[in-house]
């Protein structure tokens, strides 16, 4: 199956940017907590949550490990590590095999259960369109089985394989023809056995873990695709989107916010604590391009801490407010982090 | 209605739902058995579709059946064998399904016809008390041996399918294995607490088809050697096992690099859909070989493999002959050979002791239920020992029974070697060794007596070739839209 392999995490890391392995460790397997999130922001890696939800999390550390001793990465005495030359040349091999366009889809849908979902679709549907009831299947997921069983209920075989056909044949038309064939050898069908990864980067001698992404980042855009453009298959789609607990709580709390909601009045409506309020406004902070940063700092604040601040925010701790804590909370500090870090990217 | 109408009918229901005109050796002893209401005990050996027996059964009398099955590649296999006959009344409770899932299947589950079960699902009380609602016609057990503590494949969680057969009523039962010793089928009859008047089906172990070979090699190298060249001779296709995942790799790659043959590797490191790429390559003839470890896809129904071939020597004969048991199910000439090295002794012996704790592991966990719960989670016989808690058995039992299981392990493992050490026709230690009486004559094409040397051209010299020259399958095509024309029928 596709999966994301280690010779990958290279692709994180920078020669300028000292970045710590565990968060990336973190945001990859989805552990999310606000402090993962906002060096996930600083080190632009948002786009990347719960790529590898299953992640064997001992293997990541090992594998780091290993590049470290193999003079990719460089540890830094505080546990974040930089890119070697060595690296950064690997890096751009990588970078040339093939990235993911919309890793984004990874956050919100579970994307290794649709990769499943697709290839039942297209067996399903082209074993009918050559009225063949006995076969194989292909994929032993009972979710799957469940969804599509439900979807066909609705709409019949037929419109789902000639809907399957349009979508796949508009899709594939504007890929790259090689990308276009990786993606089709992953499916069984009518007299048609699908390959292996291993057997595809042979055929094409390249490597495996560039098939590997190759299918991912297709697989991931074409089912993208079925979403945006409101295709009569994406239901099936949309049943397996994540439940994102953690952004929509975000989302209440500022929605609250904006509609004039105090604090401790939110805290007293929700019967949660303040501080897990404070961190889902820190987590809406990052989640949303336009969060009143003016509504908890005022200008005043953020003189002062520009003030005492060091210019690279990557060096900040709060310990660096010192005598001006009482007036400036973890909140407001840790707010103004996101603020600044902000302004820097839409410069 | 008398004898003859009955077998008529039942000959007819054959060849209507199922395709066949002829029962496979057993089937219909089998089917008549449970029809007269007598649970039965079933050894069959590999490939004569034990299956078909409770299929036919559930089918003729429209009644559940419920399938107990220790593996989960086995069982999934087994449902796909079953829908692709076109039975979509079929499903599979085990670890693989969400919980939601389970409740949906539960709630629903007398809309099956056959539902496969892991034997530690029933000891769900859920699993139980919609398995009470059912009016089960048929329960079977598979791989029956292995509720036997002195059987080679020995599961814990069978022994509590004598009770749990109890508590869903005594339903008429099938229990099925390929092979049991004398003393296993008593522990089956036993522990799985049938009535005394159940029905024995009993048939050879003994595949006249297939040539035995054992060669002893002196090194490593020796031994890769032989494999090419044997690979070079042998009409195909064919299946090499290895014990373990690393050197079925290994081999893999090797057989790529210095042979034309189209192979892969088949273990249980490969995702179920890398398994099922493979598995279907190999039937529909794009491979000429598979690497496989013991994990490989039990009921793969390929009739025409001709070598199977044991890169290290198997742990025991149990073992040994299932795995034989897949090639020349065509009834053709086929060949089994083990390449025995010295240190496949030491190896096999870690394989098997690794996963058993000792005494002074037992010890330490029961003292210590965190330094269980820690190991648990890296080393096989700690996990051993947290299900055997699980299950209610006390510290002292499960020292008896590792104990148990060590000798038995160690005496199947020399029984194994003296097999590749056996002077003599090879076809009758087997027989021995399964308590079956018949001795067979050592004739040409039999075994291969001590180290004789054996001549591959004269034992396949009646095989018809022309299999093994068919032009390899034409690679698929590299272009998209040919692969999307193939799929799918324009209207
Ligand atoms: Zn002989």
């Amino acid at each position: 199956m596709s999966k994301v392999s280690e010779d990958n995490w290279l692709l994180f890391f920078s020669t300028q940017q000292a970045r710590r392995p565990a968060v990336l460790r973190q945001l990859l397997s989805k552990r999310l907590s606000n402090s993962t999130l906002f060096w996930g922001m600083r080190y632009q890696w948002l786009a990347y949550i719960n790529l590898c939800p299953s992640m064997d999390t001992q293997a990541f550390d090992q594998q780091i490990k290993l590049l470290c001793q193999q003079k990719m990465l460089l540890k830094q005495d505080d546990g974040t590590v930089l890119l070697t030359a060595d690296g950064q040349a690997c890096q751009a091999q990588l970078q040339a095999e093939h990235s993911l366009a919309a890793p984004q889809v990874f956050a919100n849908y579970r994307v290794y259960d649709l990769v499943k979902l697709l290839r039942l679709l297209v067996q399903v549907a082209s074993e009918a369109s050559w009225k063949n009831a006995r076969y194989y299947v292909a994929v032993d997921d009972f979710e799957c089985q469940a969804v599509l069983k439900n979807w066909v209920r609705a709409h019949g075989l037929r419109a789902l394989k000639e809907q399957l056909v349009t979508e796949l044949k508009k899709f594939l038309a504007l890929e790259d023809p090689q990308d276009a064939w990786i993606f089709c050898s992953q499916f069984a069908g009518h007299e048609t056995v699908p390959a292996t990864t291993k057997q595809v980067a042979q055929a094409l001698n390249i490597s495996q873990r560039a098939v590997e992404l190759t299918l991912l980042d297709l697989n991931s855009r074409f089912v993208l695709e079925l979403i945006q453009t409101n295709s009569p298959l994406a239901p099936m789609i949309t049943h397996f989107q994540s439940k994102n607990a953690l952004y929509q709580k975000s989302q209440k709390t500022l929605t609250l916010i904006t509609r004039g909601f105090s604090i401790p009045q939110i805290v007293q409506r929700s019967q949660l604590k303040e501080s897990t309020i404070l961190e889902h406004l820190l987590n809406a902070a990052i989640f949303n391009a336009d969060f009143p940063f003016e509504l908890f700092l005022s200008n005043t604040e953020r003189q002062l801490l520009g003030k005492i601040l060091p210019a690279d925010i990557d060096q900040w701790q709060y310990s660096m407010v010192g005598e001006y804590q009482a007036k400036i909370s973890f909140f407001k500090y840790r707010l103004y982090a996101i603020w600044r870090t902000r302004e820097q990217s839409e410069r | 209605m008398n004898k003859v109408n009955v077998e008529h009918e039942l000959h007819h229901f054959l060849q209507q739902k199922f395709g066949f005109t002829e029962f496979k050796a057993g089937q219909e002893e089998v089917i008549t058995s449970l029809l007269n209401n007598r649970s039965t005990v079933a050894i069959l050996p590999t490939g004569t579709g034990k299956s078909l027996c409770y299929q036919f059964f559930g089918e003729y009398t429209k009644q559940p059946v419920v399938i107990i099955s220790p593996l989960l590649s086995l069982m999934q296999d087994q449902v796909e064998q079953l829908r692709l006959q076109g039975e979509k009344r079929v499903v599979a409770l085990n670890s693989n399904l969400s919980f939601q899932d389970k409740r949906q299947v539960l709630e629903q589950l007398n809309r099956y016809a056959f539902i496969y079960l892991a034997p530690e699902m029933l000891r769900n009380e859920a699993v139980l008390a919609a398995l009470l609602q059912l009016n089960i016609g048929l329960l079977v057990i598979d791989e029956a041996h292995c509720i036997s503590a002195w059987g080679p494949d020995f599961r814990p969680d069978y022994l509590q399918l004598g009770q749990m057969r109890h508590q869903l009523g005594d339903p008429l039962t099938l229990a099925v294995t390929a092979t049991a010793t004398k003393r296993v089928l008593a522990d089956m009859t036993k522990l799985l607490r049938l009535p005394a008047s159940f029905k024995l089906v009993q048939y050879s172990v003994d595949r006249p088809n297939i040539f035995l070979a054992t060669e002893k090699l002196p090194d490593e190298q020796t031994k890769k050697e032989r494999l090419l060249s044997l690979l070079k001779q042998l009409p195909g296709p064919g299946l090499i096992y290895f014990s373990s995942k690393k050197q079925c790799d290994e081999l893999t790659e090797l057989i790529q690099q210095k042979t034309s043959l189209h192979v892969a590797a088949y273990h249980a490191g490969l995702s179920f859909a890398e398994r099922y790429a493979v598995q279907q390559q190999f039937l529909t003839g794009q491979l000429d070989l598979i690497c496989a470890t013991s994990a490989f896809g039990m009921g793969i129904n390929k009739t025409d493999i001709r070598y199977v071939i044991h890169y290290h020597m198997p742990q025991d004969l149990e073992n040994y002959v299932q795995e034989i048991g897949r090639a020349g199910r065509d009834g053709q000439q086929s060949i089994a050979i083990i390449l025995f090295n010295e240190n496949d002794r030491f190896l096999q012996k870690r394989l098997a002791f690794n996963s058993l704790p000792n005494s002074d592991e037992l010890e330490l966990y029961q003292q210590s239920p965190a330094a269980l719960k820690s190991a648990s989670l890296e080393s096989e016989s700690a996990y051993l020992v947290t299900r055997y808690q699980q299950m209610g058995i006390s510290f002292a039992d499960m020292e008896q029974i590792f104990t148990q299981r060590r000798t038995e392990k160690l005496r199947a493992l020399q029984q194994m070697l003296a097999y590749v050490n056996y002077p003599d026709c090879k076809r009758n230690f087997i027989l021995r060794y399964f308590d079956e009486e018949r001795v067979v004559k050592h004739q040409q094409n039999c075994c291969q007596l001590g180290e004789e040397s054996y001549d591959l051209q004269q034992i396949f010299a009646n095989v018809d070739q022309v299999t093994n020259n068919l032009p390899k399958n034409t690679p698929p095509s590299r272009d998209y839209r040919q692969v999307l024309q193939k799929l799918f029928r324009d209207d």
